[in-house]
């Protein structure tokens, strides 16, 4: 079995207590105080606006998750298996497809829950009236400047950002048995950790085989780690604010235990 | 669920030709047409109706892979505001699973070619006669008789997965059998659900018996120009004697399997 490098492995650790952070966001929102019904829905519909046609995950153009990957299928459709210089080998094509389909399931799971719980006649989800809030457009901001100032570096620390190790949905997930909403966000988050979870560890395990150097790798994790500050704040407001300023400035500090990674399950989707 | 006495009939005469594209295909596997090339051939024929084969009602007939791009690019800003999620979801899922299909047998062509010979390019692959007759069939089907042609269209895409079904018996005979074998299992599944989805709602869409009339008979020539599509594909295998006959009912028919399909016959 091939083994991670020790850059891979730094900017894990890096990683590793900023996403357990995310991760204390979502699992103190379950029993705070603060949560209601509206609150329940307001996250729901939050999160559904990230995952119908979310950006800054190095898609097409910035289009979005939906129209970025559809806008570059058009495009490149007269290119796949052409032999050519400019050919589009159909894998990528396949890779684009696949993130489309994911990502609108995710949306899909998220929106029928939120359908679900909310009170009878209440309108349903319309996704192209999502809200954003401030500090999503904060995080999506930084992402797209780290794209455009860093171009592939700065692309490939933003999808190592994406979904931050899955905290969101494995949190969720925990809230099974508990009956009703909690039961439904229970399933929608399994269903979506089951997707995301392989894909996030060969991505990060596959970093190695990608050639960057240790000045990358560098530059890699100053800019993960604010991506990773970033989501932190971003979550927090997602859930109406379970956690205080006073708690994320220390987290933010190292006044955590971070999360743990399973490097055997990253080592195998190398092997 | 049980079905109508109508969508009984109308699989009751679907059956013997579905047969008949059968035999088009496991008479290919032992036939002496059979060379290196003619697999080749039948290969980058199928991954390229995989690709962007037109005539299964997709968006404006413009092919499996750009139909559903197109139409989910103009869906977008009607999601969940009158086109359901569900929906749009089904056009993904179409997107995905054809484009799978078609690097299933790309791969398999790209694994057998002879050193040195160039792997698949499916813009290249030449249209054959009987493919360009089944889709103008099918086009023409759903441009004079609208939804019903449609129905008829959705109804014989795929011809009940024959194809896949006799790859898939090739598992075991090594080489690039057990390549086209592994291929056609990939896509079986995914297939005979498509199929499904052809023939499930036939029962809930309130057709009169003049429409399902008008239905059988398209049915009828559409899966006609199948077997011959399938015989050009294939290079061949069977005599045009054999197809008369065949056409003629001198077939055992391929049962639909009820049970699989959940389905109680009438």
């Amino acid at each position: 079995m091939m083994s991670m490098s020790s850059n891979v492995r730094h900017l894990v650790e890096l990683s590793a207590p900023l996403w357990a952070g995310e991760a204390e966001v979502v699992r103190t929102y379950w029993d705070s105080p603060v949560r209601t019904r509206e609150t329940d829905l307001l996250l729901l519909r939050r999160q559904c606006s990230k995952e119908f046609n979310g950006t800054g995950i190095g898609e097409y153009k910035n289009l979005g998750i939906f129209v970025g990957p559809l806008t570059e299928l058009k495009e490149i459709f007269p290119k796949i298996d052409t032999g050519t210089d400019a050919g589009i080998d159909r894998h990528y094509a396949a890779e684009l497809i696949d993130m489309l389909k994911d990502e609108f399931s995710h949306y899909m799971a998220f929106a029928d829950v939120h359908d679900a719980i909310g009170e009878a006649g209440a309108p349903a989800l319309d996704p192209h009236t999502l809200e954003t809030w401030d500090e999503d457009v904060a995080l999506t901001g930084l992402r797209h400047r780290h794209n455009a100032e860093h171009g592939a570096l700065g692309v490939r620390a933003s999808r190592f950002t994406e979904g931050g190790y899955c905290t969101l949905f494995r949190e969720g997930m925990r809230l099974e048995g508990r009956g009703g909403a909690d039961d439904l966000i229970a399933a929608a988050c399994a269903k979506v950790y089951d997707d995301e979870f392989g894909h996030m560890l060969e991505g990060i395990a596959g970093l190695d085989d990608e050639g960057w150097s240790d000045n990358e790798f560098r530059l890699m994790g100053e800019l993960v780690t604010a991506q990773l500050r970033l989501r932190i704040h971003m979550r927090n407001a997602e859930f109406s604010f379970p956690l205080t300023e006073k708690r994320i400035l220390a987290i933010l500090g190292g006044d955590i235990e971070p999360e743990t990674f399973d490097f055997q399950r990253a080592e195998e989707a190398l092997a | 669920m049980r079905i109508s006495a109508n969508l009984n009939r109308l699989i009751g005469v679907a059956e013997p030709l579905w047969a008949g594209e059968a035999e088009v295909v496991r008479t290919y596997w032992g036939s002496p047409v059979r060379t290196l090339e003619t697999d080749l051939l039948w290969l980058a024929r199928q991954a390229s109706k995989e690709f962007n084969g037109s005539g299964a009602a997709e968006f404006e007939n413009l092919g499996v892979f750009m139909g559903p791009v197109t139409e989910l690019l103009q869906m977008f800003p009607e999601i969940d505001r009158g086109v359901s999620r569900h929906e749009a979801f089904e056009r993904i899922e179409m997107l995905s699973e054809e484009f799978s299909h078609y690097m299933a047998f790309a791969d398999v062509h790209d694994e057998i070619r002879p050193a040195g010979t160039p792997p698949l390019n499916p813009h290249h692959v030449v249209p054959w006669d009987e493919d360009v007759a089944l889709n103008a069939c099918r086009h023409t089907a759903m441009a004079v008789h609208g939804e019903i042609g449609r129905r008829a269209t959705k109804f014989s895409e795929g011809g009940y997965c024959t194809l896949f079904r006799e790859g898939m018996r090739l598992a075991g005979r090594g080489g690039a059998d057990d390549l086209i074998a592994a291929a056609c299992g990939e896509i079986y599944d995914d297939e005979f659900g498509h199929m499904l989805s052809g023939i499930v709602g036939l029962d809930d869409s309130l057709l009169s018996d003049g429409d399902w009339s008008l239905m059988t008979e398209l049915v009828v020539q559409i899966l006609r120009h199948r077997v011959h599509m399938r015989n050009g594909e294939f290079s061949y295998p069977l005599a045009p004697e054999r197809v008369a006959a065949i056409f003629a009912g001198d077939i055992a028919p391929e049962r639909f399997d009820f049970e699989k399909a959940e389905m109680e016959p009438a």
